[in-house]
């Protein structure tokens, strides 16, 4: 029993470091009482070893989950009454309003693509994976509250709703718990339960483009930097 | 998990484990051990390895081949100076401490 947990705990710490130090913790482990003490102060030093070994990618991802998950909640607490789109004709200079409201959608928008080809462009300089790939993860990690909001609207717990230009927003107080998509000039139809379910999917090749984009400028701007020799 | 912080900068675990290995190679068991007995403070087992990871990354300790499934470390000549250093400069600030305190 005690060498199941030990293994068990053991599983908590990142690959390359069990392979350096794992056999040594766990003759430790195996040599003394198991107390939740212990237990805690293994949980702890195996996550403090993950965020040591963690890429820049990850914490961005992390990051950005956490906007998404803001705009996930903005958008069912206080549903935006329109979204100004920058490729759209517009009627003047949008408001403030408006700019919140297209941060609430911060995987629809050009700031996501910016922080792609950003960390594929500081993942050509200094990091040790592709830019390509570093971008995927950021992609990864920050679609996960979509994937649970798809979860819910597929199996019914979060309501969803449409609203056409002219339409009043909907409230949690009045309609119970919706997501709600503002068809805006565009008059398209708002994502699917499903298709929310599956978008980090869809947003993979993106996420892998605007990543090796970041990438290519990023080996430009070091082969600019490097000094020429004669 | 350094227990008893009523022992201060002196718990530090890097610096626990420095004090210890500068009596001669150790184990992770040993060097546990050395650390109840001397200082009274019971590092636990995930952060006690933690410091050791960083220790050998800036080259302070280094592993040796051990026997078995448990590697002995060693205080690098960088880690002799640094605990030198550090240990200095506790000795220096203790006693200007205990010599204001006299004077209070």
């Amino acid at each position: 029993m005690k060498t199941t947990i030990v293994s068990w705990l053991l599983r908590l710490y990142p690959k390359a470091w069990s392979a350096e130090y794992g056999a040594e913790l766990a003759d430790m482990l195996r040599a003394r009482p198991l107390t939740v003490r212990v237990c805690s102060d293994i949980v702890l030093s195996a996550l403090r070893q993950h965020a040591r070994a963690s890429q820049v990618a990850s914490w961005v991802g992390v990051g950005l989950m956490l906007v998404t998950i803001g705009a996930l909640a903005s958008n069912i607490v206080e549903p935006p009454t329109h979204i100004w789109s920058p490729g759209l004709p517009r009627r003047a200079q949008p408001s403030f309003a408006e700019y919140i409201a297209l941060l609430q959608r911060p995987l629809h928008s050009e700031f996501y693509v910016l922080v792609l080809v950003a960390i594929g462009f500081w993942t050509a300089l200094r990091g040790k994976t592709s830019p390509g790939r570093a971008a995927i993860r950021v992609s990864m990690i920050a679609s996960v509250p979509l994937v649970l909001v798809g979860l819910l609207m597929v199996s019914g717990v979060l309501g969803y709703s449409e609203l056409n230009p002219g339409q009043s927003s909907t409230t949690l107080d009045e309609r119970g718990i919706l997501y709600t998509f503002y068809k805006g000039f565009q008059q398209i139809p708002g994502p699917a339960p499903l298709v929310m379910l599956l978008s980090p999917l869809l947003r993979l090749p993106g996420a892998w483009m605007w990543g090796s984009i970041g990438g290519w400028l990023g080996r430009k701007f070091a082969d600019w930097r490097r000094p020429v020799s004669v | 998990m350094a227990r008893k912080p009523s022992a201060g900068p002196a718990s530090d675990p890097e610096l626990l484990i420095l004090s210890s290995l500068a009596e001669g190679p150790k184990h992770g068991w040993a060097i546990m051990s050395d650390i109840e007995t001397f200082a009274g403070v019971t590092v636990g087992p995930g952060t006690l390895y933690n410091a050791i990871t960083r220790l050998v990354e800036k080259d302070l300790i280094a592993p040796l081949e051990g026997d078995g499934r448990q590697r002995p470390y060693k205080l690098t000549a960088r880690g002799s100076a640094v605990l030198d250093e550090q240990l200095q400069n506790m000795r220096r600030i203790a006693s200007i401490g205990l010599r204001r305190l006299r004077l209070a």
